[in-house]
């Protein structure tokens, strides 16, 4: 610890602070514009110079390390001129956009010109207004109102990790510019961190100032991650826009593409707002007491002709909901809930439970690993913000990185090592080094008290030399440089996704090397979650089935299906044959969907904004969903009435609802909210701060607080290592290619419509192209991509079509060049349904009967 | 410095102007040459730290215009004071300048200019106003009259450059503020690529360098210099380890014009990978199995491991150069034949040759007597260069001869000795390798030189040495060793090796071939143009200036590049503006060790993590690991950014 005076105060900290932190720990406030704690100093706007005895020049405070035993001053008659000096030269050719400004009330330049008492401008100099695009059209550049603080590029290389604006132009002419390599991903980092108008959110027309809007911080409903945001309501009921000034975990400011522009389906025209029946195709329409009765008539009648009657339940329904559906489930006799949520997170769940491993690992625990695994997570689609943490742990703690996926990742940038395993055999990778651990010495020697070690030892190791097919399809350089990283000590990271759990040799594979490494106690095991409330789901629901099992299950004659669209993520023609089989069919959802076409009963639900009750995200924690919208809960509200109505009990209070987890042993009660704000700007805002449910979940084992590491079972593999993996071509098998299927479980209500539904887009015209494309790809009208040499081997050019066939069906399409794509694979977006006229989501599912991420294909020219 | 009539250089004031007789004289460290080219008369200097005047016919309006235009133009607009306040000083400057000043604008240009001073992040804003507060100061007339009478200013002809201190030392002219801002900002593939303007051995430099530029840092100035060299090994590192592929384009037309490059050593793979990239095809000749020069054979692997230098080699190849190995020009090729099939041939043989001691019975060629750069050579080819000896004596004081103590111990010598006629302090070599030598535990003789070899059959079995005091100093600058008459005594050993000296083989060249030498019997080449005595042969390198260090061997292979592009596309081969610009600043002297920069320091500079001594005697690894991500960025945090703008008005 050091001492040193600033003002004559005494202040205590620690070296290596600079003097404005010090001041700051102190109570003590420097004027600031450009500086903001997230970054690293950028010391452009010269304001929060002081002076320090002994030394002529002024300083920067936010650069200059606070020193044992200097006395600094932060306000004098020098400093006061020059910041004053330095404001006026801020405020020269800076129009007087006040008036227009979505800044207004909120500029930092606005504060410290009236801090400082700026009445007129000294000075005058002309700029031109180049007028040139910013690297999105979700956001808007105002040249003449950036001050260059030099904040948005820092923080699209330090937070986002990208480089996708750099200032363009020397002097005065300066500005800021998208670079050349269009690596934007539009997750408004920039927007974010501006002090000033000069970057503004494209999106909504309308905006509001920040007096009369309210704020309300709530839960990201789209991925499993967990991030917090704000949401901009105007007259209580609109949506203007997202921020993220609080400064609250997990996300800590930042969001991503979704999170900050994925809210309008929220606002949407289309939205349902009563409830209808569907007789031979017409729409009829029917008031809620009477939609009520049919949907309970109906289950009743099933139930007592001794029918079976299921749920599908939505990953991104909150857990007052899904618990309600669990609750409406168990009153019927025969009854099996559902949801997408067991593709991914459920399966994980399982292989955690069997092998005893504790779930629920802080996301800041990634910022301490030496050694980082990203396996088939590209986390650029999904839980964007795990690459956030793991980009901070090789920025803090020079960790290193190795990515396992078969495509270009978020990460492939900065890794180490990119294994590029051939899709489907990652566990031969997992495998190997595994076997390399055990081989050296270097695995965990408490993994030798683990029941089904020596099982697993006596099955990699039997073989003198690594089979060639131990790579999985990775170079043997590649795989030594990854096992060099991973060999010694230090905490390591493995961070997973469907990419792994598509395969159940993968995913045991995984975890049994997870557990010789000794992860699950020193370490991070981590699965990501896909959607917001995906872990919850399947802690409420026992017994989770996959929704196409449900679907083909003859018995189930009754279906009720929640806030998920089947069409989604499964093949067309099951579903739809399937649901021809159901004898009633009741959907209920805020936007229309596919489903809806197929189903006798539609009831309106509500948006995440109008909901009140909790997701709980993939580290286990309880996120809060709070209300920022008026409009009931139409969803719970129908929900807590069917309940009702068939003889259950009415949960009018939610409190009663997180009463009854706690008792069941879903959630634990914990203490007091973790999350404090940090300090973002010079203002506090006012009571709206919200303050997460303090409980913890251990959300994937109702018996997993009694669990401890010791009770962690190796999965043994169930094939001797050497013969191959399934979906490896076996005898006849000649579809050599691999497609991969992107963006399969997005909120589909992002996908449901057009978005920007509320009048036209005031700020000047981006096509629909650009409507649709803004939320699901990167305005890339590409979807499908091969890489450069397979396209040079079937002689195929960009833009070409191709014939995709697996053994399902066949697709034609155009497809683009990537590099880095590994040869064999194609790389799939499901984006839009209403991308260039023909709707690629339901073509690419139609190539497989049953779900699968990664299909085996034939490729040929057309 | 007798035409001076004014300077304000660096705060110590001379006028002589008007016809009054001056007490003082122009100071005398001031160095400004008379011309720029061969008749540009240098008639004023306006820089970073004053003024500086020779004809009354300046108009000092008009030049500070221009200054500060310059100053705005090469802002990168990063911080407030000197993005905005220097465009509103030079549009005043450029009113008064134009006959349309007004009678507050002195006043005002003096307020901002001192904000902008003292207010800014880099010494472009820093250091830019100082001429326009000088003349301010001193020439108030000159603004005066320009505003009263609204009379326009005369123009003169100006040229400009930036430099700073590090740059203007380096010998491969590297932009160093801005690789290593780039690194603080992240961006370490274009930090790469900005070295590799300069430099095509980034890996190889981030190890070896003696960074000239590093003792010639302004943050030494209050707390400790920059560590530059370890900053370039991290993004070269970065680059390998994160198995980027780093763009180089190296087409070809077919009807290019052919090079030949002798020897790929540091100056002949500069040379190449540069005309390369103009679009010229080249190869290169190399008489080892192995690329790199002294940088390969002279340099161990513990210091430089061979794979930084083939990856290096890999990038030239990339830019199209073609590398033959194991060909001799001399033996397998004459010159003359290459010669003849070229359009241009460029030497960098090098300096590889052993000097001779003096001793007696060195020429004999006893069995253990083995020259410094043969003893490497047979090292860093993986073999033993005398299994049967086990004590090592080197004769010597440079890095060479360190490079060979350390060395024996990693092949097994046990007992490892350096002997040398100076005392410590006078060794040439690197500090801090003779620092990792005493760790490792070499023991050092100072202050003795060897006189006689001691053998018996044939074989070498000690060397006898006598004691050397320190007497006056020689041309060098260090006191010469006498030796104490009677003082002689023996130094057991089987192994001897002379390190003292290395000296250019240039025994392929024939008479009739046309390049002649220098009286220091290297090559004879031009300091500006690299052209030898022959038309269409250039070289540079060790094997013209003897040996020196590898940055100037990289440096004027790239410069001698340059100058073959103009010979080959019919210009005239002379020095650029950019080398006449380095010439003048660095006669003039950038970098000021006096200089109180009126800031506080307080961050030392960050060391590499190095392997234990005991444990790194014994093994060819690499001693020192690089920089982590996070400490390199903290590092080059510190720069200073020292960019300063100087110009001069000719006449």
């Amino acid at each position: 610890m050091i001492r040193l005076t600033i003002d004559g105060k005494e202040i205590v900290t620690e070296e290596g602070k600079t003097i404005l932190e010090a001041a700051r720990e102190g109570g003590i406030a420097i004027p600031t514009l450009c500086y903001h704690e997230q970054l690293s100093p950028i010391a452009s706007c010269r304001l929060c110079i002081v002076e320090v005895e002994g030394y002529e020049k002024p300083m920067t405070s936010c650069t200059t390390p606070a020193v044992e035993g200097i006395s600094v001053i932060t306000r004098s008659d020098r400093l006061l001129k020059l910041r004053r000096e330095f404001l006026n030269l801020i405020l020269t050719a800076h129009p007087l956009d006040c008036p227009q400004c979505d800044k207004g009330g909120e500029c930092r330049v606005q504060e410290l010109a009236y801090e400082h008492g700026i009445e007129t401008i000294e000075y005058a100099a002309l700029r031109k207004d180049h007028k040139e695009a910013y690297a999105t059209p979700l956001i808007r550049y105002w040249q003449l109102r950036c001050v260059l603080c030099g904040r948005c590029v820092q923080a699209c290389r330090e937070v986002a990790g990208r480089a996708a604006i750099d200032i363009k132009g020397r002097g005065f002419e300066a500005r800021i510019a998208p670079t050349e390599n269009g690596d934007c991903i539009s997750c408004g980092e920039c927007l974010s961190l501006c002090p000033v108008g000069a970057l503004t959110e494209a999106l909504s027309p309308i905006k509001g100032r920040i007096w009369q809007s309210e704020r309300t911080d709530t839960a990201c409903p789209h991925c499993g991650f967990g991030c917090r945001l704000t949401l901009n309501v105007i007259d209580g009921k609109i949506i203007s826009k997202v921020i993220s000034e609080t400064n609250l975990p997990p996300n800590n400011a930042s969001l991503c593409i979704r999170g900050r522009f994925g809210y309008d389906f929220a606002n949407h025209e289309a939205r349902l707002t009563e409830p209808f029946q569907r007789i031979a195709g017409e729409k009829k329409r029917v008031e809620r007491e009477e939609a009520l009765k049919i949907t309970a008539e109906n289950l009743q009648r099933l139930s007592g002709l001794g029918k079976g009657i299921g749920f599908i339940v939505s990953p991104r329904a909150t857990n007052e909901e899904i618990f309600l559906i669990s609750r409406i489930a168990a009153l019927f006799k025969n009854s099996r809930v559902a949801s997408s949520a067991s593709y991914h997170t459920g399966k994980v769940a399982a292989a955690f439970r069997q092998m005893g491993i504790s779930p629920g690992y802080r996301y800041d625990s990634i910022r301490t690993c030496k050694t980082i695994i990203v396996a088939g997570a590209d986390l650029l689609v999904n839980n964007h913000l795990l690459a956030n943490k793991v980009r901070e742990a090789v920025k803090f703690n020079g960790a290193r990185v190795i990515v396992v996926d078969p495509l270009p990742c978020a990460l492939s940038g900065i890794a180490d090592a990119h294994l590029k395993v051939t899709p489907g055999q990652d566990a031969l990778v997992f495998n190997a080094l595994s076997r390399r651990l055990l081989l050296d010495d270097k695995y965990d020697k408490e993994a030798e008290t683990l029941d089904g070690f020596v099982e697993l030892r006596q099955a990699l190791t039997a073989d003198h030399e690594e089979p060639s097919l131990m790579s999985g399809g990775v170079e043997a350089e590649m795989l030594d440089k990854a096992y060099g990283l991973l060999r010694d000590e230090g905490d390591a990271g493995v961070i997973f996704a469907s990419g792994i759990t598509g395969n159940a040799e993968s995913l045991a594979a995984l975890l049994n090397f997870c557990l010789l490494k000794g992860l699950h106690k020193r370490g991070l095991i981590m699965p990501a979650a896909l959607q917001a409330n995906a872990v919850g789901a399947v802690s409420i629901v026992k017994d989770m089935a996959s929704p196409d099992e449900l679907l083909c299950d003859s018995n189930i004659s009754g279906l009720f299906i929640y806030e998920e669209d089947p069409f989604h993520y499964l093949n067309g023609e099951m579903v739809q044959n399937a649901l021809g089989q159901k004898a009633f069919i009741a959907v209920c959802d805020l936007l229309p969907t596919a489903v809806m076409d197929f189903s006798h009963l539609v009831l309106p639900s509500s948006s995440f904004a109008e909901k009140e009750g909790a997701f709980i995200s993939g580290d286990g924690i309880v996120r809060a969903v709070r209300k920022a919208c008026r409009g009931t809960a139409a969803g719970y509200a129908f929900l807590n009435e069917l309940l009702d109505r068939l003889g259950g009990k009415r949960y009018d209070n939610q409190a009663e609802i997180t009463s009854e987890l706690q008792r069941l042993g879903i959630l634990k009660e914990e203490g007091d909210a973790q999350e404090a704000p940090g300090i973002g700007k010079a203002r506090f805002k006012a009571s709206k701060k919200c303050r997460a449910l303090s409980a913890e979940c251990q959300a994937l084992s109702a018996q997993s607080s009694a669990l401890s590491p010791q009770h962690c079972v190796l999965l043994s593999p169930q094939h001797s290592v050497l013969c191959p993996p399934k979906d490896t071509p076996a005898q006849g098998e000649t579809r050599k290619y691999r497609l991969i299927l992107r963006d399969l479980f997005m909120n589909h209500h992002l996908l449901s419509f057009p978005c920007s539904s509320v009048g036209t887009n005031h700020h000047g015209g981006h096509d629909a192209a650009s409507q649709h494309s803004v939320l699901s790809t990167y305005f890339s009208k590409d979807l499908l991509f091969m890489s450069p040499e397979d396209a040079a081997l079937l002689q195929i050019a960009a833009g070409e079509s191709v014939c995709i066939e697996s053994a399902d069906g066949a697709v034609t399409r155009p497809v683009a060049i990537k590099a880095g794509i590994k040869t064999g694979v194609l790389e799939c977006f499901l984006g839009d349904t209403l991308r260039q006229g023909v709707p690629i989501r339901s073509e690419m599912l139609a190539l497989s009967l049953r779900p699968s991420k990664v299909i085996a294909v034939s490729v040929r020219k057309v | 410095m007798t035409d001076i009539i004014f300077s304000s250089w660096q705060n110590e004031l001379f006028d002589g102007r008007g016809t009054a007789a001056p007490d003082n004289g122009p100071p005398a460290n001031l160095q400004l040459a008379a011309e720029f080219s061969p008749g540009e008369r240098i008639k004023a200097l306006m820089g970073w730290d004053g003024i500086v005047l020779r004809d009354d016919d300046v108009d000092i309006v008009d030049m500070c215009a221009k200054y500060a235009e310059a100053v705005q133009q090469e802002s990168c607009g990063k911080c407030f004071p000197c993005r905005v306040g220097t465009r509103i000083v030079a549009d005043w400057l450029k009113k008064i300048a134009a006959g349309e000043g007004k009678e507050a604008y002195p006043g005002k240009i003096r307020d901002l200019a001192l904000s902008i001073r003292d207010g800014s992040k880099c010494s472009i804003g820093q250091t830019g106003m100082i001429p326009i507060l000088d003349a301010l100061d001193y020439f108030p007339q000159a603004f005066a009259a320009a505003i009263t009478e609204q009379k326009k200013a005369r123009e003169g002809r100006y040229r400009f450059s930036v430099t700073a201190p590090c740059v203007s030392v380096c010998p491969s002219n590297l932009d160093i503020p801005r690789y290593v801002e780039e690194i603080r900002e992240q961006r370490f593939a274009a930090s790469l690529a900005t070295i590799r303007q300069g430099v095509c051995m980034a890996g190889t430099l981030g190890r070896v360098c003696i960074h000239p530029c590093e003792s010639n840092c302004r943050r030494a100035n209050i707390d400790e210099a920059i560590s530059i060299k370890w900053l370039k090994r991290y993004v070269a590192d970065y680059e390998m380890e994160k198995n980027r592929h780093p763009e180089i384009q190296g087409h070809h037309h077919k009807d290019a014009k052919k090079v030949a490059v002798i020897g790929a050593g540091p100056a002949g793979l500069s040379c190449a990978y540069y005309l390369s990239l103009m679009g010229y095809r080249v190869t290169i000749f190399e008489k080892l199995p192995e690329p790199g020069g002294m940088a390969a054979v002279g340099i161990p692997d513990y210091r430089l491991p061979r794979a930084i230098l083939h990856s290096e080699v890999e990038i030239v190849r990339e830019a199209g150069v073609e590398i033959r190995y194991g060909v001799e020009i001399g033996k397998e090729i004459k010159f003359a034949d290459i010669r003849k099939d070229h359009d241009a041939v460029f030497i960098g043989v090098g300096a590889q040759g052993s000097s001779p001691m003096g001793v007696e019975g060195e020429e004999k060629n006893y069995r253990g007597f083995i020259s410094g750069v043969q003893y490497l050579l047979d090292i860093n080819l993986g073999r033993d260069p005398y299994p049967e000896g086990k004590k090592v004596v080197v004769v010597g004081g440079g890095n060479v001869a360190i490079d060979c103590v350390r060395s024996s111990f990693r092949i097994g010598k046990p007992d490892v000795n350096l002997v040398y006629r100076r005392s410590k302090a006078e060794m040439p070599a690197d500090p801090a390798e003779i620092k990792d030598a005493e760790e490792e535990k070499v023991n050092f003789h100072y202050l003795c030189n060897p006189t006689k070899i001691l053998e018996k059959d044939g074989k070498v079995v000690g060397v006898e040495c006598i004691r050397m005091e320190l007497g006056e100093p020689d041309q060098s600058g260090r006191r010469r060793p006498v030796p104490v008459p009677g003082s002689e005594f023996v130094i057991e050993t089987d192994i001897l090796i002379p390190a003292i000296g290395q000296k250019v083989d240039y025994s392929f060249l024939e008479e009739a071939d046309g390049v002649k030498l220098s009286k220091r019997k290297t090559v004879d080449a031009d300091g500006e143009t690299f052209a030898t005595s022959q038309a269409g042969v250039f070289a540079s390198g060790d094997c013209v200036t003897g040996p020196d260090v590898l940055v100037r061997a990289t440096g004027n292979g790239k410069r001698a590049a340059e100058k073959i592009d103009l010979f080959l596309t019919g210009n005239k081969v002379e020095a650029s503006i950019d080398e006449r610009f380095r010439t003048l600043f660095s006669t003039l002297g950038v970098y000021n060790k006096k200089e109180q920069l009126g800031v506080i320091g307080g961050r030392k500079r960050a060391h590499l993590p190095m392997l234990d001594p005991e444990e790194r005697k014994r093994t060819f690894e690499e001693v020192e690991a690089g920089y982590t991500t996070p400490v390199a960025q903290g590092e080059a945090a510190r720069c200073l950014r020292c960019y300063r703008i100087g110009m001069i008005a000719l006449g």
